[in-house]
């Protein structure tokens, strides 16, 4: 805007920022100077309030014919704008269709992946104070044992209060998943949450009944959600009535709060008070600062700084414990779905797959340009028309682009169809919660927005190309059709982002795979998980023996958790004959099994013996694994004394490492300890003959033991199958993704032969009258397209290794990057273009020439 | 032809008027000179775009002078169509008038 030209007395600034933009372009300067020059007058005249008062009625009053002038003006383009384009879809109705084809399914696959990412980044974002809500994490210091947790012991959450004014509220927080909970004939298992009553405070839990200052205070009290204050109630007031947990401990329904939403970390149906904890599973001790193993979050005032917070409070605990070994830190829980304490998590996925949706929407508005600036000759003659009768570059530019977002915008229209087809197949493949729901009308805005910078994007090479064109030039008919080159680049790049996606995928097959055949140390098949309550602990003996009878049932253990799901607990207590407690502390995790362990899971022994029955003190002995050996780095291990955890006892064996975590971390040092205390299922290895039957019968043989108690099982390899979720879930999503990838590209590649192979009909018609041979001219044509597909191969290899490279550094067990992916990948691309091309390149050298030559 | 509204045919006369001296607050002033009342640039300058455009008047941008203050100024001046719908007008309103000058001094 040029900036008005200041005379002694100047309109003000508004007034001629305002007439800039309203006035018609070509006589706008005059127009001012009629303005100012009556402006400066009456300033001299009248003073400057008057002349202002004229100037805002002078604006007031043209404001209404001037934005009539310009719009009419535009719409009236926009209009004539609109009418070409679906003129041009309806004449050209092939490339039309590959046009929007390629843009609606790239935009479904872009916005799908956009409702999933907005759907993960979601978790926990709802509550009031989300900014200021923290979890508290320790870091442990040390070799072996160093890291991140999120355990911290009971007293921690109270202590905090009391002692930082910035911190408002605090409450612990812990659950059980699936304990018995009755009330009368109605038994259900539900997850319990165990937390305090400044639960409701910290978090946006709305309550439909009860008091949320104290809703929790009476020990004896528990808070259910709607849906469970259905199954167990009715239509009966549910407050006041008794629920009993784990056939022994009583509550009184307080309130009744809305059900969670899928999207929280808090979805426990029932909460009951965090000191409850002590009695029904022996844990949680309120004052014993030790027990590490309990959430505690934490509200910040609302001003509250929070680095100086942070600061304050990391170095709390050297008081507790008279020495600096756990630090604490602050983790907002907006992050804690996405990432873990170490940074990194699942994060990595939703960088990873808005990486692929944004390629995919470019691959798809690459086909767009290309076919775009192809077919220029097609539209050469009607920009050379509009530009004689007037239209400038910048109208051309307009022109072009609003047929491209037009096209995006119809092309919305499919893609909102199909996603609303796909959401819940989706949802379904992504593995989220149910309940959980991706589309909200409220993402429509960003739909459009997504489809406008698509269209955008799309139109913007052919429309700066085609608005050069020089009218003498074009209407004599010489004008090329475009750079190849760039033509070219387009190809080449959007078939090396295919490759990448190509490879990516048939690498994350690989390494999940890999991970499958990875040996666990331990057999995973055939095992039987059953929940089991104290009740049945003082009868495993009969009922093992009991079991044992049927054939179907080779083994039975008793057990802490689930094997290869990690460890529950951990302890850093560890002290033997000739350990320096200066030496930092070496932190062992912990499983709790009895003697049938060992043969359930088909555990190797490295040295000395498993426990056993006949053994009366193996209660107080300890199993470990070869990697405590080495951290403890005993030269003898058998015999020797040691202390865990306050339990004092001999070795009596060494099993061989297996993986009791993860695949993605190694096997770390652990502990097997026999206490009764900590079992919480029974596992019981069966034969593969007639599985129904054994089940049947373990059941009957449960409910003997255990009549009150719903029987319950669950494969241990189904189990661990579940927790390479996140990887399994990946390749699905990720698979489909590249397919459509690699679908749009070939699409667009077809559209981009057939033109070429229309555009050479002439020539081709002349080679073949002077003996080309067919298979010479499907060369001829696909020549070209190879060699770009080579060229595309060869950028898109280092940069797949590269980043695969660096993906695969998240497992421990890691499959090798052998060259045969990029040749497989290679091959592919190869053969999907040579099919591509040469369907239409067939069609051509088939035709017979006299046709071709007649052809205009 | 269409006919014209008492602005345009007011402006029209105005320019008839002026002459070679027929710009947009020329006219205006002019216009306030005869009826006695002021009106918004906007109100001029509309019609007067709409009237050149129908081809009743011909317009002429001056350049503005290479000097500080110079600016450019828009001239219009009737062009035969113009001068032809004037007449037109004229030759209708006189006879719709006819008769009223007398109705008038009779009072």
């Amino acid at each position: 805007m040029n900036p008005p030209r200041r005379s002694p007395v100047a309109i003000p600034r508004i007034a001629s920022v305002i007439l800039h933009m309203l006035l018609p372009k070509i006589d706008r300067d005059f127009l001012r100077d009629c303005y100012e020059k009556e402006y400066r007058e009456r300033y001299a005249q009248q003073g400057k309030r008057k002349a202002w008062k004229w100037i805002s009625q002078q604006i007031l009053s043209a404001l209404p014919v001037m934005l009539k002038m310009k719009i009419t003006g535009e719409a009236i383009m926009i209009r004539n704008y609109i009418v070409t384009t679906f003129r041009n879809i309806r004449r050209h109705k092939g490339y039309a269709f590959i046009n929007i084809a390629g843009l609606a399914v790239g935009m479904t696959c872009c916005l799908l992946i956009f409702l999933w990412v907005n759907h993960e980044r979601s978790y926990d974002r709802y509550h009031k104070n989300a900014d200021d809500i923290f979890r508290v994490v320790c870091h442990w210091p040390g070799d072996e044992g160093e890291g991140w947790t999120w355990r911290t012991p009971p007293p921690m959450a109270p202590a905090l209060k009391e002692k930082y004014p910035d911190i408002q509220e605090s409450t612990h927080f812990y659950w059980r998943d699936g304990l018995l909970i009755e009330h009368g004939e109605r038994v259900f298992r539900e997850d319990i949450g165990f937390a305090d009553s400044s639960l409701f405070q910290i978090f946006t839990i709305p309550l439909v009944k009860g008091n949320p200052r104290n809703i929790l205070d009476d020990p004896k009290s528990v808070v259910i959600s709607e849906t469970t204050a259905q199954k167990f109630f009715g239509s009966e007031d549910p407050i006041g009535q008794t629920l009993v947990v784990d056939e022994r401990m009583s509550f009184q329904v307080a309130g009744v709060m809305e059900d969670i939403p899928s999207n929280s970390m808090l979805r426990y149906p029932v909460i009951v008070p965090f000191s409850q904890l002590e009695e029904l599973a022996k844990m949680g001790a309120l004052q014993n600062w030790g027990d590490f193993g309990y959430n505690t979050f934490v509200l910040l005032q609302e001003n509250a700084d929070l680095e100086a917070v942070k600061a304050k409070v990391r170095p709390f605990l050297d008081d507790v414990f008279d020495e600096n070994i756990v630090d604490l830190e602050l983790q907002p829980i907006t992050r804690i779905h996405l990432y873990t304490l170490e940074g990194g998590g699942p994060i990595v996925y939703v960088w990873i797959f808005s990486g692929v949706a944004v390629f995919i929407l470019i691959i798809a508005c690459i086909n767009f340009m290309n076919l775009a600036t192809a077919r220029s000759a097609t539209r050469a003659r009607e920009i050379g028309m509009r530009k004689v009768v007037g239209a400038n570059r910048w109208r051309i530019i307009q022109q072009f682009m609003s047929e491209s977002i037009l096209m995006a915008l119809v092309s919305l229209f499919f893609a909102i169809i199909l996603v609303g087809l796909l959401a819940r197949p989706l949802a379904r493949l992504a593995d989220l919660p149910e309940g959980s729901r991706l589309f909200d009308p409220q993402i429509l805005p960003i739909f459009i927005l997504i489809a406008v910078i698509a269209g955008l994007l799309a139109g913007s090479y052919p429309a700066l190309f085609l608005s050069t064109f020089q009218p003498t030039a074009v209407l004599k008919g010489r004008q090329k059709s475009g750079s190849v080159l760039f033509r070219r680049i387009l190809v080449i790049f959007q078939f090396a982002v295919s490759i990448f996606l190509l490879v990516g995928m048939m690498l994350m097959s690989r390494q999940i795979a890999h991970m499958d055949l990875q040996a666990l140390g331990f057999s995973k098949e055939h095992v039987v998980y059953v929940p089991m309550n104290d009740s049945l602990k003082t009868k495993l003996d009969p009922m093992r023996q009991e079991m044992l009878k049927n054939p179907g049932i080779l083994s039975v253990a008793a057990v802490s958790n689930y094997l290869g799901q990690g460890a529950m607990w951990s302890t850093s207590g560890v002290e033997w004959e000739g350990s320096d407690p200066t030496d930092g502390a070496v932190s062992l995790s912990m499983i709790y099994v009895d003697e049938g362990l060992s043969e359930t899971f088909d555990l190797k022994m490295a040295a000395g013996r498993f426990y056993a029955k006949d053994f009366e003190t193996d209660a107080e002995n300890f199993v470990l694994n070869e990697a405590a050996i080495k951290v403890i780095g005993m030269e003898s291990p058998l015999g020797s004394r040691l202390k865990v955890a306050g339990q004092q006892g001999h070795i009596i064996g060494v099993v061989e490492d297996f993986n009791f975590r993860s695949l993605h971390s190694d096997i770390s040092p652990l502990v097997l300890i026999m206490d009764p205390k900590y079992y919480r299922y029974l596992a019981v290895r069966i034969t593969a003959a007639d599985v129904p039957g054994t089940l049947e019968s373990i059941e009957r043989i449960f409910k003997m033991f255990s009549p009150k108690q719903p029987f319950e099982y669950r494969f241990l390899d189904e189990v661990l199958d579940r927790s390479y979720r996140a990887e399994e879930r990946s390749r699905n999503l990720f698979e489909y993704a590249v397919l459509l990838a690699v679908f749009i590209s070939c699409l667009g590649l077809f559209g981009l032969a057939s033109f070429m192979a229309e555009r050479r009909t002439k020539e081709i018609g002349v080679r073949k009258v002077l003996g080309a041979s067919k298979s010479g001219i499907f060369l001829l044509i696909a020549r070209n397209f190879l060699l770009w597909i080579l060229v595309a191969n060869i950028i898109a290899w280092p940069a797949a290794y590269y980043f695969m490279k660096k993906w695969l550094q998240n497992f421990a067990y890691r499959t090798p990057i052998t060259p045969d992916v990029f040749i497989i990948a290679g091959f592919i691309t190869i053969g999907l273009a040579l099919l591509t091309v040469s369907w239409q390149s067939l069609k051509i050298a088939r035709t017979d020439p006299i046709h071709a030559l007649r052809w205009e | 032809m269409r006919e014209l509204t008492q602005q345009e045919q007011n402006i029209l006369l105005s320019v008839f008027h002026l002459k070679e001296k027929a710009y947009l607050l020329a006219i205006r002033d002019h216009l306030k000179d005869i009826t006695g009342k002021e009106q918004a640039i906007a109100t001029i300058y509309v019609p007067l775009e709409r009237l050149a455009r129908l081809g009743f008047l011909k317009t002429t941008l001056i350049k503005p002078e290479p000097k500080v203050g110079g600016r450019s100024v828009k001239y219009y001046r009737l062009t035969e169509s113009g001068t032809a719908v004037l007449t037109e007008m004229k030759r209708i309103q006189d006879r719709l008038w006819l008769g009223f000058e007398g109705m008038a001094s009779k009072k």
